[in-house]
């Protein structure tokens, strides 16, 4: 048997191969078809076939609702934070903590301290306020 | 025998499988499976293992089809896929031992071949006692019709390897083969 370089572009005829080279492979060619698959192998592959596709279905549905999950969540936390910055608006004042908090600012703004000092300075006022009543009625009973 | 377009019957399986998904698994199967199961048992040398890996094969064809929709050569892609496969699950199992006897093959023998069985069983016998780089050539050039540049592809080898290669297992299958002239009839 020879082999040209033609025969690796065209198909090998048995005419190419010896009486004894082609003999052998018709016998060859006449046993290829007997062995077969097992006769649940076909059964076997379309079952996983549509198992897996089943599978891959879910997956997609779980998916979905992961990435659904994931959007909700995103919403949420956009809407606490939004919250949160509504808690600074003067509608918080409507609060407790708000009130006092707005009490706290007016304190601030009119530089009272809303403390002993306050009582301090209320006290030293009225004293000196009295003594200057004092001091007015003394010089007004020695006039002629 | 191999038709002139099966790669393009092939490729059009393959398109529907894109289109119907699973259920549209079971012509592509009644179109390769015997001959991917052929060729595979050539590689592995058992029937069982060239079926997982011919089961595992069209799993992934039904997973992403467009592989064979936009190969080249469809057929020889999917050939090239099973040996692929097959030398995967051989070199898992580790079972390089020749096994001589048929019995794990799934063998039909036609009603009128039945006196020729013994004849025809010795061929795989034959076939599978030969390095698996010979078998697998001479089942592709004989029973695949394929020229030796396609088997080349199908192998990754060059032409002249592949075309040396039939050579040898030719050689050795005829002094192992009686080779006295017989009246061969073709099985369909």
């Amino acid at each position: 048997m020879s082999i040209d370089s033609s025969s690796y572009r065209d198909r090998m005829n048995d005419d190419d191969l010896s009486p004894e080279l082609g003999r052998t492979a018709e016998r060859i060619r006449a046993a290829s078809s007997i062995v077969q698959p097992s006769e649940f192998l076909r059964t076997k592959i379309l079952q996983r076939a549509r198992q897996k596709e089943g599978d891959t279905r879910s997956d997609r549905i779980v998916l979905r609702a992961v990435m659904a999950l994931v959007v909700c969540s995103l919403l949420l936390m956009f809407t606490a934070l939004k919250l949160d910055a509504w808690q600074d608006e003067p509608v918080r004042r409507a609060t407790w903590a708000g009130m006092q908090e707005r009490a706290a600012e007016i304190a601030a703004e009119r530089r009272i301290a809303v403390d002993a000092s306050l009582c301090e300075a209320y006290l030293e006022w009225r004293s000196d306020l009295s003594q200057r009543w004092r001091n007015s009625n003394a010089s007004s009973s020695f006039q002629p | 025998m191999s038709p002139p377009n099966h790669s393009e019957t092939v490729r059009e399986f393959s398109q529907r499988l894109r289109e119907s998904g699973a259920a549209a698994l079971g012509g592509l199967y009644d179109l390769t499976a015997a001959r991917l199961v052929r060729f595979s048992t050539t590689i592995t040398r058992n029937q069982q293992d060239a079926e997982d890996a011919v089961a595992a094969v069209l799993l992934k064809v039904v997973e992403s089809p467009s592989i064979l929709v936009h190969a080249t050569s469809p057929w020889s892609y999917l050939l090239r896929m099973v040996r692929n496969e097959s030398l995967v699950i051989l070199r898992k199992r580790k079972r390089w031992a020749i096994v001589q006897s048929l019995m794990d093959l799934w063998t039909v023998i036609p009603v009128d071949e039945l006196d020729r069985e013994e004849l025809l069983q010795a061929v795989w016998r034959e076939l599978r006692a030969l390095p698996t780089e010979q078998s697998e050539v001479v089942v592709l050039k004989i029973w695949e019709e394929m020229t030796f540049q396609q088997i080349a592809e199908v192998l990754e080898i060059p032409p002249p390897t592949a075309a040396s290669r039939y050579r040898y297992a030719m050689t050795k299958l005829a002094s192992k083969l009686s080779v006295e002239p017989l009246e061969v009839r073709h099985v369909d």
